[in-house]
């Protein structure tokens, strides 16, 4: 486990634009990040929609107990926090979809919940496919999505984390949604 | 595609967005110019953003969609493969089961903090059960227990399969298709309850269809799991479920939904095989379910409770579009379909959607019968209302005919009364059973694991192969081999299970006999154990022949005063009693209670049961004053010996009240039966077998004096009680069932009378065997309800059967005899065919049938008025006279 002041290194490295700080603190994240969902989910909060904000803010309070870095610190973490986040639940996703074998439902289900997360999957693997194809063409839109999407930002915190207007960030949103919509056929016709 | 392009794209897209809806695909065309490609790029955009869609409108739940990750359970016994689920009360796990066969399994683990000591009690005791479960259309459940870490989990069957209904739509399978389908998921949900198991959560994702061999079977899973983890619907899991779609109250019973903890019974999962049934029909639940939903928990309830569904022929008119696409995916058109469901399907599942559950079918298989009756154009037993008032008018009009019934039945109830010291024993049995299965487990466990074979072992093959491991691996201890056969086949009786019973036994016997010879005490124990044996299963001249052998042996080897010689003739005396031969049991049972008496003692358990079968047998002879007084002599002996407070004392209290009343000392009997009832209640509590029996026989007492407020009550707590205490088919259910059967349908209750008249008579048959006494009274109590439903070759049937056996029984001369018979008369009659009804009443004076008024004044005897006739009445005036 990094200690507290490696972190802010890292996250001092990721302010200057050391993309590879990033990559070494995903990997205490993303366990750090599993650790709570679980808790949390084995406390029985399955039922109440667990906002990955809320996640991540735990997160980032346990990660840096003593001494905590500025606020601004806790912007730049949240950039790391959203890929954290998408791999977490792409992994996981993949793993689930790698057991259907056949294409078929992997129907032992405990309830229902199983045969919604299955549908969840197969979205899930898409989206992170097309917002791959959407960094490509427009790098600062796919980050706005996933800040959005992965990490359930709202339009102001991404702009803090961007250090852009709340107009271009959604602008942006609504183009990159819009976009990612069309490629996996969400059009109003097409349901 | 590069970034240029797509910069362009945005630009013109984000522009679009600036102006009003309709100037925007003009405006994208300008834009785009002969770039079609371009154009359809952006307007597919704008589509994507259009209000309505909800794509990507919220983020997404790391929770939902299963990021976290719970720690691997340890099971001994088990290699855990991969999580394939996760849901509101826990996880499933891919595992391979490596004890004691190799499988693939589903292994649920319950989540933490569900973990309770009470929720793991609850699973062990609910593990026999399921284990016992075996059935093509249930998951089989091969093992429960506990995790390393202490979570229940359950090991079932791997089922890959999709939900029943999505399968239903996916092969827009017809109706009728749907209807076979869902009658093989009625018949593993009946196979369930009959081994005491209720699912409490069917919907269609615990009802999956897999497919085996290119056959589509349903299979039922998570049996036992909702008991085990007891699911309620209380705020909190409104609220945790709803959520996530767990626990969805769509399919809860009117009973589950309750506040109280009311008593849940088999009949939920007929409601639930009900609403199941109306969303595979009609493609659309009773109750909305996103209005159900909305709804807060207190309106969720009381909609369960009191708000009747449409019926689902009305249903399918008010879907709107909706219904064209339930109708397709039935390959059917709206029309068609409407007149599919009108008429037997909306009643068969309104019937199985009663709110009040003794108004729904009373077992998953009487739901699958009525579907099976739709599906081959015979009339069905569920009804619309007006032929059920149809059915109540006929009963005014034939009151005199059905109040007749009602008297044969008073002749016939003496009801016997067993005593409380033979139930004691049989717990013995059982504790020494649970030590032997708990071995035979053990020694299949350290089988090698390549001899077992196949991939669905019940416990009742575990058995089974325990049977044979016996066999084979004890071959050089054959005491112990024959000492566990011979327990192993008391095992097996206790489960019920006598054709696995018998083998054993009989080879138990076979090895007592070569290694101690035939005399011995442990041979001819298990020759008494085989005998039980063959008296459950109706073969009276087996268990006699077997018992009369080992009856001279003893008597050879260890003399007339041994307590096995007595033991053994004192079953001898209840086989003779079950088979009618009450000459036969009456000499043998006097000469061995001299002895008994002497040797043993009063209060001996082989002479109370010795007594008791004297006192029964008077009892069915109608001797009531023998009854009496062999019950007071025992009275007097147990009052001396165990006290006033002793449940024998007690029971032999009731059985006197039966004595008296049979001899109409009416007071004197309900003053017994009062002071019994009240003390068992301290002594015993109103859930034992024995309290409920009690009550049954007071209430009879009440349905004699036409007391039904009173006996109606009392009768449908026993008999609810009852079921779920000791089961549907039990004895004593069967006589609280036929009992309120009767009440019901004097009180016009013809619906309600009619499944339970049904149910009673054939456990009756099945447990009691066709000429019990007992089953002569459930016989009288269908034919009269048969009578009410106008189904009278039916009722005319039954009424024969009751004169022939009674006729054997007890001679032409017997009010038994004497009453089915002037029935019998009244039913040719309505044959008109009246030459045949004037012999039979002709008989019955003969024979010294004595009700002239009833005879001069039965309106349906009237087409048979003449001379004759008036002479009959006369004749049967002076047999009255001279009685």
């Amino acid at each position: 486990m990094h200690s507290p002041a490696e972190l802010t290194r890292f996250l001092n490295d990721l302010r200057g634009g050391d993309e590879a700080a990033g990559t070494t603190l995903l990997p205490a994240l993303v366990s750090e990040l599993r650790r709570l969902a679980e808790r949390h989910f084995a406390r029985g909060g399955v039922g109440n929609t667990l906002q990955p904000t809320a996640l991540v803010n735990e997160a980032y309070l346990r990660l840096f107990q003593s001494g905590a870095p500025d606020w601004n610190d806790r912007d730049h973490f949240f950039a790391v926090a959203a890929k954290a986040m998408r791999q977490i639940m792409i992994d996981q996703a993949r793993r689930r979809s790698s057991l259907k074998r056949g294409g078929g439902h992997q129907a032992v289900t405990l309830d229902e919940a199983m045969a919604v997360a299955a549908g969840i999957d197969v979205e899930l693997l898409d989206l992170h496919e097309g917002l791959e194809q959407l960094e490509e063409l427009d790098p600062r839109q796919g980050r706005i999505v996933e800040l959005r999407y992965f990490l359930g930002l709202d339009v102001a915190e991404v702009a803090a984390v961007l250090g852009t207007s709340k107009s271009t960030v959604e602008r942006e949103w609504r183009a990159g949604r819009a976009w990612l919509g069309q490629h996996l056929g969400k059009g109003r016709d097409r349901g | 595609m590069d970034e240029t392009r797509y910069a362009r794209a945005k630009e013109i897209f984000l522009a679009a967005c600036e102006r009003p809806q309709e100037e925007r695909r003009p405006f994208v065309s300008e834009e785009c110019g002969s770039d079609g490609e371009l154009a359809a790029l952006v307007l597919g955009m704008l589509d994507a953003d259009s209000s309505e869609s909800q794509f990507m409108a919220s983020p997404v739940d790391p929770l939902g969609s299963a990021a976290a990750a719970d720690a691997v359970p340890e099971v001994p016994g088990f290699r855990i493969l991969e999580r394939i689920g996760r849901g509101g009360m826990g996880e499933v796990w891919l595992a391979e089961q490596t004890q004691p066969v190799r499988r693939t399994v589903a292994l649920k683990v319950i989540k933490r903090g569900m973990d309770t000591e009470q929720v793991v009690a609850r699973f062990e005791a609910e593990r026999q059960a399921l284990a016992l479960m075996n059935h093509p259309n249930v998951a089989q459940v091969f093992a429960a227990g506990a995790t390393r870490d202490g979570r229940p989990f359950f090991a079932m069957e791997h089922v890959q399969g999709v939900p029943l209904t999505e399968h239903c739509d996916q092969h827009q399978l017809s109706t009728r298709e749907r209807l076979e389908l869902f009658r093989e998921v009625c018949q593993g949900v009946q196979h369930a309850h009959q081994k005491g198991i209720i699912h409490r959560d069917l919907k269609p994702s615990n009802v999956l269809v897999q497919s085996e061999d290119g056959q589509a079977v349903p299979k039922i899973i998570d049996f036992g799991i909702a008991k085990a983890t007891e699911q309620r619907l209380t705020e909190q899991t409104i609220q945790t479920e709803l959520g996530l779609m767990i626990g969805t109250p769509e399919y809860m019973s009117p009973e589950q939904a309750g506040t109280a903890a009311e008593d849940v019974d088999t009949r939920t999962d007929v409601y639930s095989l009900g609403v199941l049934l109306y969303e595979l029909l009609v493609g659309a639940l009773p109750f909305d379910s996103a209005e159900l939903r909305a709804a807060g928990i207190e309106e969720i309830r009381r909609r369960i409770r009191e708000q009747e569904p449409s019926k689902p022929s009305q249903r399918i008119s008010t879907l709107g579009e909706r219904s064209t696409e339930t109708a397709q995916r039935r390959r059917s058109d709206v029309t068609t379909l409407r007149r599919q469901l009108s008429g037997d399907l909306d009643w068969i599942v309104m019937k199985a959607l009663e709110k009040e559950r003794a108004r729904r079918y009373d077992s998953p298989s009487e739901l699958a019968l009525d579907i099976g009756r739709h599906l081959s154009h015979v009339p069905v037993v569920a009804r619309p209302p007006s032929v059920i008032y149809q059915a109540r008018k006929f009963t005014r009009r034939h009151r005199l005919g059905v109040g007749i019934t009602g008297l044969l039945l008073a002749l016939l109830i003496g009801f016997t009364i067993t005593i409380y010291v033979q139930l004691q024993r049989i717990s013995v049995e059982a504790r020494t059973s649970k030590e032997v299965v708990s071995l035979l487990t053990e020694l299949i466990l350290h089988a090698d694991p390549a001899a077992a074979r196949g991939d669905a072992v019940t416990v009742r093959e575990i058995l089974d192969e325990g049977a044979q491991a016996l066999e084979e691996r004890l071959a050089d201890e054959p005491v112990v081999q024959a000492r566990l056969m011979s327990t192993m086949g008391g095992v097996y009786i206790n489960l019920g299970l006598y054709d696995q019973a018998k083998p054993l036994l009989q080879r138990a016997v076979e090895l007592w006999t070569q290694l101690e010879g035939e005399s011995d005490l442990r041979t001819l124990e298990a020759r008494r154990k085989l005998a039980g044996v063959y008296k459950h299963q109706g073969r009276g001249q087996d268990a006699e022949e077997l018992l009369l052998v080992s009856l001279a042996l003893l008597r050879q080897e260890v003399g007339d005063e041994h307590p096995a010689t007595l033991e053994t003739a004192a079953k001898l005396v209840g086989v003779y009693v079950n088979m009618g031969l009450f000459d036969e049991a009456e000499s043998l049972c006097d000469e061995t209670t001299d002895v008994a008496h002497r040797v043993l003692g009063a209060a001996h358990a082989t002479t109370l049961s010795l007594r008791n079968d004297r006192a029964n047998i008077h009892l069915l002879q109608a001797r009531f004053n023998e009854a009496e007084k062999v019950h007071l002599e025992t009275l007097e002996a147990l009052v001396q010996a165990v006290g006033e407070d002793h449940p024998s004392t007690l029971a032999t209290k009731v059985a006197l009240a039966e004595a008296y009343r049979g001899m109409g000392r009416r007071d004197d009997a309900e003053a017994l039966y009062q002071e019994a009832l009240e003390v068992g209640e301290s002594v015993l509590g109103r859930e034992h077998s024995e309290f409920l029996l009690w009550s049954s026989n007071l209430a009879a007492l009440y349905v004699d004096q036409g007391r039904d407020d009173e006996a109606g009550p009392l009768l449908r707590e026993t008999w609810e009680t009852s079921v779920r205490v000791l089961g549907s088919d039990n004895p004593r259910t069967t006589r609280a069932a036929f009992l309120l059967a009767l009440v019901l349908q004097r009180q016009g209750r013809i619906d309600e009378a009619d499944p339970l008249s049904r149910q009673a008579l054939e456990a009756s048959r099945r447990e009691r065997g066709p000429k019990h006494p007992e089953t002569l009274a459930c016989m009288s109590v269908r034919g009269q309800v048969c009578e009410a439903l106008g189904q009278f070759d039916e009722a005319e049937r039954l009424t024969r059967e009751v004169m022939e056996i009674s006729l054997e029984q007890h001679g032409e001369r017997h009010p038994q005899t004497l009453i089915p018979l002037v029935n019998l008369a009244r039913y040719a009659v309505f044959r008109e065919d009246y030459d045949e009804a004037f012999v039979a009443l002709e008989r019955a004076v003969e024979n010294g049938f004595s009700m002239a008024d009833w005879l001069a004044t039965n309106p349906d005897l009237e087409p048979l008025h003449g001379p004759e006739f008036d002479a009959l009445v006369e004749q049967a005036r002076e047999n009255a006279g001279s009685q």
